[in-house]
């Protein structure tokens, strides 16, 4: 998968995040600030793990804040 | 210690949340971590939580060691606690019936793995030791809980409107009036066993029973309750004064159950208690009459309990201030459809009323 911020937020729709929700996030911003909660976000990144062929180990997840973390964090390891 | 000294030493001890940043290991209960889980308790539900043992750092080691409660924590290298989950008996009969619940994270690790990593550690007792099969309650004013479900592997069973004081959660979401619980299942190691079922819900546990891969004789309940004086009604009633809920498990039925139950609500009535729920042994064959006799008192349904007595169980409930079903928060498909069977059938006993 070509990792951009639309690909990330349609991978979070495809793990059953909410919509109106995704639309909205800022990437810039933690999710955590924007309503994703304790149970999406590990669920997204087991997701992006497997859509992008990447390891998150528990120690880089508490790094990774905001959708432009994920970007970066995919562009530095494809 | 009690609640009240518990809590004063939590709201008097100064305490700085740990910032996110730095890494947590998780592991099986030590008696170190007490501390940090009623540290965790209070940071995350504040003074309402109703069970006390979550404040109490004493009583976390006592249940612990007799395996009343398993719990798994997160820790930093400092030794704070930042997330715990914990298998624990609760409500049912059946000792081999485990309650996943009390998970709980601190604000400033949501984002991070820390809750999967604590919940996928206590599914791997699931089937082990004496955990034979573990259920939760999700709560419906938000639905991260009921997210959970996906990764215990549980099967919605039944619904609980307005089981929870709103104020148990004016920390962690703010919520108005009273809260509903939905209940998952799974079982692990299950065994052949004779489900009574009573003629009214019939259909429904066709339902409730469908998706949990038990391994059952079906036979609907035709046998009356027996008769006095050889066989008077026992019931063993758990009162959770706080939350205003007391819950009934019929351990004997007999012909004059319907006196006992008039009797035991006119006491809790005068107690203000908001809700009576009564636990029903499908293994018994005058479950039908049971559920009969409490129909015609204002009960209603809320759900099928696979093994709660070791035999499978049936939740009906009855509610002393009107739920707002409205307000009630779904999040699978199953559930919802859940909700419309409860939501009938407690139209059908205000109607009946």
């Amino acid at each position: 998968m070509t990792v951009t911020i639309f690909a990330l937020k349609e991978l979070m729709l495809a793990t059953g995040l909410d919509a109106e929700l995704v639309s909205r996030i800022d990437p810039a911003r933690p999710l955590i600030q924007q309503g994703v909660d304790s149970v999406d976000y590990p669920g997204f990144i087991l997701a992006f793990e497997e859509a992008c062929g990447v390891k998150v180990s528990d120690a880089d997840s508490l790094r990774l804040k905001t959708l432009d973390d994920f970007l970066n964090f995919a562009a530095a390891r494809t | 210690m009690d609640r009240i000294e518990a809590l004063r030493q939590l709201r008097e001890t100064p305490w700085t949340s740990p910032d996110g940043s730095e890494k947590y290991t998780v592991g099986y209960f030590d008696p170190a971590a007490a501390g940090g889980i009623a540290r965790l308790s209070y940071t995350v539900y504040g003074e309402g939580y109703p069970v006390d043992t979550y404040y109490i750092p004493e009583r976390l080691i006592e249940e612990n060691a007799r395996g009343a409660i398993r719990s798994v924590v997160a820790r930093t290298a400092s030794g704070d606690v930042v997330a715990h989950g914990a298998l624990y008996r609760s409500s049912p009969p059946n000792p081999n019936l485990y309650e996943y619940g009390l998970a709980m994270t601190l604000p400033s690790y949501r984002a991070s793995m820390v809750f999967a990593r604590v919940t996928q550690a206590a599914m791997k007792l699931v089937g082990t030791d004496t955990i034979d099969a573990i259920f939760s309650e999700g709560v419906c004013n938000h639905i991260i809980t009921q997210k959970f479900s996906a990764l215990l592997k549980g099967v919605e069973t039944a619904l609980e409107p307005a089981l929870m004081p709103a104020d148990a959660y004016t920390t962690e979401r703010s919520s108005e009036g009273r809260v509903a619980c939905v209940m998952s299942f799974r079982v692990a190691r299950d065994q052949r066993r004779v489900v009574f079922l009573p003629r009214p819900y019939l259909a429904e546990l066709e339902f409730m029973m469908s998706g949990l891969d038990l391994d059952r004789e079906l036979r609907v309940s035709e046998n009356a309750l027996p008769a006095l004086p050889e066989a008077s009604s026992v019931i063993d009633v758990r009162r959770f004064a706080s939350a205003g809920v007391a819950r009934c498990t019929l351990t004997t039925p007999g012909d004059d159950l319907a006196t006992r139950v008039a009797e035991l609500e006119s006491e809790l009535a005068k107690q203000d208690y908001a809700l009576i729920q009564v636990f029903i042994n499908l293994g018994q064959a005058n479950s039908g009459a049971v559920v009969d006799a409490l129909r015609a008192q204002g009960y209603s349904l809320g759900g099928f309990l696979p093994t709660w007595f070791g035999d499978d169980g049936l939740l009906l409930q009855k509610h002393r201030v009107s739920p707002d079903f409205e307000s009630i928060k779904l999040y699978s498909d199953r559930a919802k459809a859940l909700l419309e069977i409860v939501r009938g059938d407690w139209q059908r006993a205000q109607s009946n009323g």
